[in-house]
Formats: C-alpha cells, structure tokens, sequence
C-alpha cells in the first residue's frame, strides 16, 4: 500500500512539476515580449520625432 | 509594431479540458473499479500509470521521429518546433515510466533498480533523447540547429522498438503483458484490467496532447522572443 501511495503520488508531483515549468516559461517569455516590444516601440518614437 | 500573443493558444485549453475528466475517471478505475491481483495485491496498480506513461513516451518520440522527418523534407520551423517540444515531453513519460517502474520493482523484486533488458534499453532511451535536447541546445543557427536535431531525433528512435521488444528478445525479470501464443497475441489479464489498462493509455494521451499542444505554443513564443531580439540588435546598430 506504502509503495501504491508513493508511486502515484511522485507520478502526479513530477507531472505538476512540469507544468509548473512551463507556466513558469511562459511568463518569463510573456515578460520578455513585453520589453522587446516596448524598447522596438521606444526606438520608433524616437525615428518619428 | 504588432505584439506578438503571450497567451497560448485555444487548443492546449480544450485538450486540457478533456483530459481532466477522462484523468480523474482512469484513476477511479485504477485505484478502485479494477480488482486486486491476486499474487501482487494493491501495488500492481501502478501497473496502470506505469503503462499508460510508456505508451506516451514511445508516442512522443513517434512525434519526434515523424516531424524530424518531415524537416529533412520540407524545411519547415513548425515541424521543427514540434518536434523539440515531443522530444521533451517523451522524457517527462520515460521520467515517470521509470520512477513508477521503481516503486513496483522495490514492491516486487526488493530493489529500486536492476540491470535487466527493458529497465536498461529504457535508461538508454532516456539518455538518447537528453542528449537529443543537449544538441539543440548547443548547435548555433535555427537551420542547422534544426538539420541536426531532425538527423539525430531520427537516429534516437532506433532505442524505441529497442525497449519495446527488450522483454521478448532477452530473458529478464520485467513482465511482458503481451504473449504471442501460435502467432497470436494474448494477454494473460483479467478483462477488467485490461479495460482499466487501455481508459488509464486514453487518459494519459490526451494529458499528452494537451502537454505537447501547449508546448509548441511556447517553442513558438520563445521563437518569436528570439526574431524580437534580432530586431532590437539592429535597431540598436543602425
């Protein structure tokens, strides 16, 4: 029973461990968009005027 | 300039969506509905996970093998993009294959680990596909990064029918559920568990689908972050 318990519970930790780490990326990624596109957008401004 | 979408596409959420239900119905039926073996007892049960994530695996690298193939032929980023994104999943299944296979084996056998035929065939096909995502990572350039990701995902799946067949080419101690009797297949279960074992396979490929769905989405994003930096160098440099 010990061993049922351990083995399901490490399958569902690994699991959500791994969809931790892609929210995880997607928010840094989300986050680096943000600033790329504003310092692009920063860059432009200043051509334009 | 346009902003390119940070939110991952409808697809992963509705894939997710399916899996929930169908995840928590396999497990009913694998820690409840199934009946108990009657030499191993309870912890046979994890028998159920630990076949549902080999199945996933090999899934996965079939993934890998395919639009490997298809890059070599076609030259497009998006099957590249897939690929790379089942290499990595294919590893998070074999990850979970072998920690399950663990606890059944220290259950079963009193070890955490042997050097048997399909445990070790199944450690090398892990180590191929680590080293399949450490050649992405090094190779410079998105062309050749993925000419050689494709050659190698190609050359990595030889390790898949390698573990499948393991248990029926050499003797070891890991069951093989499938036994070929005059030619045609048998599998020595009761039908209740094998009903368990093929809704807890469903279950865990769509939890595959929708991983894989949702990783793409971000190899796309992560792209896009690269093309961004590209422009703000030369941004920059003008």
């Amino acid at each position: 029973m010990t061993f049922l318990f351990l083995g399901y519970s490490v399958f569902w930790l690994l699991l959500a461990a791994y969809v931790a780490m892609l929210g995880a990326r997607q928010r840094r990624l989300a986050e680096e968009v943000a600033d790329l596109s504003a310092a692009l957008d920063k860059g432009a401004g200043r051509r334009m005027g | 300039m346009t902003v390119p979408t940070t939110r991952p596409k409808k697809t992963a959420a509705v894939l997710l969506a399916i899996a929930a239900p169908a995840v928590v119905f396999a497990m009913y039926m694998a820690l409840i509905w199934a009946p108990d073996e009657r030499t191993l007892g309870t912890v046979q049960r994890i028998f159920y996970i630990h076949v549902g994530s080999a199945w996933n695996a090999y899934l996965a690298f079939l993934i890998v093998f395919v639009t490997s193939i298809g890059y070599l032929l076609r030259r497009r980023p998006a099957l590249d993009a897939v690929a790379a994104s089942a290499a990595e999943i294919g590893i998070l299944f074999t990850t979970l294959t072998l920690a399950t296979g663990s606890f059944w084996a220290r259950a079963v056998w009193n070890v955490w680990w042997t050097w048997d035929p399909r445990l070790t065939t199944t450690l090398i096909m892990w180590f191929m596909y680590i080293a399949y995502l450490l050649v992405r990572a090094a190779a410079e350039g998105e062309e050749r990064r993925g000419r050689l990701a494709a050659v190698f995902g190609i050359a990595a799946f030889a390790t898949v029918p390698l573990v499948h067949f393991s248990a029926t080419w050499w003797r070891g101690m890991h069951p093989n559920i499938v036994q070929f009797q005059g030619g045609t297949p048998r599998m020595n279960m009761d039908p209740e568990m094998i009903v368990t074992m093929l809704v807890a396979v469903a279950a865990l490929t769509l939890v595959n689908a929708a991983l894989l769905a949702y990783r793409v989405d971000l190899e796309h994003l992560s792209r896009r972050v690269a093309l961004l930096r590209e422009r703000v160098r030369l941004e920059v440099e003008s």
